[in-house]
């Protein structure tokens, strides 16, 4: 009776303060740089590496949002766009008007081509092509020295562009916003395709869509170029970033650390990625100061457990998380009694007559 | 009908991101201003020239305590004990604050936890890091932040001295290429090897160790038969072995750790019958406990490296491996080279630092890089200098695998190459006489 009503507020009222979130959230990533202390840690290494980490780390949830599907070998995109933006730059000598599009288009078809093979797969086996692909790519740049000069990788120059130059921390900064901004628009944008919807629907029943006359199969490769696609356009900002490529930007770990940022921040939500990016980065930053002996890998593999364990919605889910274990914590006096009452002998029969905890039955 | 609603989709948990949001920044924040407040911490407010009241010393060090190398860079770090246990942990009269950041041996690490000591923390004095490519990036940081002084801990990478090197970077030991280069007139001269076919590992450490080696044997007299390269983690050499040509009189093996374990327990069974001479990760702990195969490839082998075997007849090495011992018994039996490589650079640093009596922070750290560019100074293997690119030369050590009394293994001392320079080339993968 009065469901109907509750259903209907409970619907409207995020959406109010949802605008109003995102207004508030916007503003303050925007004045951020002009407020933080000491602008060229927060600003640079913060701020910085948190958007491209979360772009990264949007191309992987938004890939497992949609098709299920959860990537190892994101970074894999992300070191081709990379590496192909330095050589061009640097071996032979290009401007980054041609070089970046090379690097992001060239990353893009790898996705495609991985992709082509890694979407017959699915659950734990894709998990591990991913994750095999990456790890070729990383032994590959490792490897091929006379091309990407093994260990040691190429150093490049941050470009300029219309007279702004990206060794500015604030021109870096509003860029990679915008940039971020724009790939978070285009992936929730593309949710709400027919494109999108199809995908969802594969996720939740491959065959009824495949009755529909809906081709799974490209359906899925799409999704994995489109998201190896993001991933090479977060490669190219954290080329500059670091001033550098090294087969260490993409080893093991950091693929880890990738899926380690979507799970932190929630891999079911967009916003997640950014959420788990800025807030993994300065748990890193600061995780050391008086605590040497808990290492920085350390406290993120206790991060990462303690979400898997606690908190499987990540920061996005956290408040309603907590609602749920605050909710229980408070019936725990009730259920106390209530087992005592099962376990002693003779019952006492004020309680006993009180049916009050029984979700399941009710209709 | 009166249940909770169902968790809306999730969109509409939007709002709630706000909170966590708020509540790391905050947290942050206090942080902070916790320690902006505390007066222990003067360095860590506002540039460290206009805040630091003449007391603390905060030297920012950075040590790969995660990955690879972290046994190496805990050993690394009972080096630097040993010399703030020396100077009672404090420099001209100001009382020394090291804060350290872990890096894991990739380059991009270490830079961010540089940018941090540096722009967060304020320090004007960074100490590190472990291994080859984080010192090649550090040094290219280094040009960025003129008035921060960096003083390499332990990376060999040719490069980080060679090419454009930073005008505030100092490295007081040698590296790969140097700890290699004695070994070919040595074998030629005194070995009288003069045929040699090599064999290592297909990354930057072990091209420049092929390279110096090369460079001196082939400058000596001697000729490379063949060369071959394996992938890092290669566990089977037979078809490696196979292909050693007959005639040759050694075979020079740049592998480490696993790997060269892996290669020794697998010479003799597949027919290496020539001595084996190396570089200077070919033996360690792992290969000198060993039993069996491995002992008997291991027996004879000649290689070179950074620092003395303990039976050296070096005074000061000698006192440098009791004091080790006597203050770390939970420490490895002798000093590993991280150790010694540690204790050398940080107390050039603290040396430096005495002969401008403390002073960094009002000159932009000038007075200490002319000071540092100036010491020399008698370090436990040896005399250091720097040369022109704040790059060291240093002695290196030949040394042979010997049984010891109890039928063991150790390593006796053969020959000292005294204050062997940097070359001026960074090798690349070599397949013949450069």
């Amino acid at each position: 009776m009065t469901s109907p009503m509750v259903a209907a507020s409970s619907r409207r009222r995020p959406r109010v303060t949802r605008v109003a979130l995102g207004v508030v959230l916007v503003v303050v990533l925007v004045l951020f740089p002009l407020v933080v202390p000491r602008p060229d840690f927060w600003v640079v290494s913060i701020g910085i590496r948190g958007l491209w980490l979360g772009i990264i780390a949007l191309s992987l949830t938004w890939l497992a949002k949609h098709t299920g599907l959860l990537s190892l070998g994101q970074l894999t995109f992300w070191g081709v766009s990379a590496y192909t933006v330095a050589i061009l730059a640097t071996t032979y000598d290009l401007s980054y008007a041609v070089a970046i599009p090379a690097g992001v288009l060239l990353a893009t078809a790898v996705g495609a081509l991985v992709g082509m093979v890694a979407v017959r797969t699915q659950g734990v086996y894709f998990l591990m092509v991913t994750l095999a692909v990456s790890q070729l790519a990383y032994f590959l740049v490792l490897n091929a020295a006379d091309l990407t000069r093994g260990h040691v990788g190429i150093s490049v120059p941050r470009p300029e562009f219309l007279g702004l130059s990206l060794d500015d921390r604030n021109v870096f900064y509003y860029l990679s916003l915008l940039v971020a901004g724009l790939l978070f628009v285009t992936c929730w944008y593309l949710s709400r395709t027919p494109f999108g919807l199809a995908l969802q629907g594969i996720r939740d029943s491959p065959d009824r869509m495949r009755a529909l006359g809906y081709n799974v199969y490209l359906h899925r490769v799409a999704a994995f170029t489109v998201s190896s696609g993001i991933a090479a356009v977060s490669g190219v900002l954290a080329l500059f970033y670091n001033g550098r490529v090294t087969p260490g930007g993409i080893d093991l770990m950091r693929s880890i650390e990738v899926l380690i940022v979507s799970v932190l921040g929630g891999i079911g939500a967009l916003a997640g990625s950014f959420l788990g990016s800025f807030s993994l980065t300065t748990l890193q930053n600061f995780a050391q100061e008086d605590f040497i002996d808990l290492r920085r890998m350390t406290l993120t593999g206790l991060v990462f457990l303690l979400v898997l364990l606690f908190f499987r919605g990540g920061i996005v889910d956290l408040p309603r998380q907590l609602r749920v274990y605050a909710r229980s914590a408070l019936r725990l006096p009730d259920r106390v009694r209530g087992r005592h009452r099962v376990g002693s002998a003779p019952p006492t029969p004020p309680i006993a007559t009180e049916p009050r905890d029984d979700p399941k039955g009710s209709p | 009908m009166t249940l909770p609603p169902r968790f809306p989709p999730l969109f509409g948990r939007l709002p709630t991101l706000a909170a966590p949001l708020a509540l790391v920044l905050v947290l942050t924040a206090c942080g902070q201003s916790d320690s902006d407040g505390d007066g222990d911490d003067p360095n860590l407010d506002g540039g460290a020239a206009e805040e630091a009241d003449g007391d603390e010393l905060v030297i920012g060090r950075i040590s790969a305590l995660e990955g690879a190398f972290a046994d190496g860079a805990e050993d690394g770090e009972r080096g630097v004990e040993m010399v703030l246990d020396e100077y009672d942990h404090q420099v001209a009269g100001r009382p020394i604050r090291t804060i350290v950041e872990s890096s894991d041996t990739t380059p991009e690490t270490a830079v961010d936890r540089a940018r941090k000591l540096v722009e967060q923390d304020g320090v004007d004095i960074i100490h590190g890091p472990l291994s080859g490519s984080e010192g090649v990036a550090l040094a290219d940081y280094a040009t960025s932040v003129p008035d921060v002084t960096f003083v390499d801990a332990a990376s060999g990478s040719a490069e980080t001295t060679l090419e454009d090197p930073a005008d505030n970077y100092f490295r007081w030991h040698s590296e790969g290429a140097m700890w290699a280069a004695p070994m070919g007139p040595y074998a030629v001269e005194e070995l009288g090897y003069e045929r040699v076919a090599t064999l290592a590992e297909d990354y930057a450490f072990p091209h420049s160790q092929i390279g110096g080696f090369l460079d001196g044997f082939c400058g000596a007299g001697g000729e490379v038969a063949e060369t071959f390269w394996v992938p890092l983690g290669e566990s089977d050499y037979s078809s490696i072995i196979a292909q050693i040509p007959e005639d040759i009189d050694a075979i020079y093996v740049s592998v480490g750790g696993s790997d060269a374990v892996d290669f020794m327990g697998q010479a003799i069974d597949f027919g290496v019958d020539v001595p084996i001479i190396g570089g200077s990760i070919l033996v360690d702990e792992t290969v000198l406990g060993a039993e069996g195969e491995i002992r008997d490839a291991a027996l004879g082998t000649v290689a070179s490296g950074s620092i003395p075997t303990a039976d050296a007849d070096i005074p000061e090495w000698q006192d440098f491996v009791s004091g080790y011992q006597e203050m770390h018994p939970d420490g490895f039996d002798v000093p590993s080279n991280f150790a010694l490589l540690y204790y050398n650079s940080f107390k050039s640093l603290l040396l430096s630092l005495e002969e401008v009596d403390g002073e960094v922070e009002e000159d932009g750290g000038e007075a200490l890089r002319a000071a540092m560019t100036d010491l020399e100074w008698d370090s436990p293997i040896g005399p250091l200098a720097l040369n022109e690119n704040r790059q060291a030369a240093s002695d290196v050590f030949i040394y042979e695998i010997v049984e010891d009394d109890d039928g063991g293994l150790t390593t006796t001392q053969r020959h000292t190459a005294e204050g062997v320079e940097q070359g001026d080339a960074v090798w690349e993968r070599l397949d013949d006489c450069p």
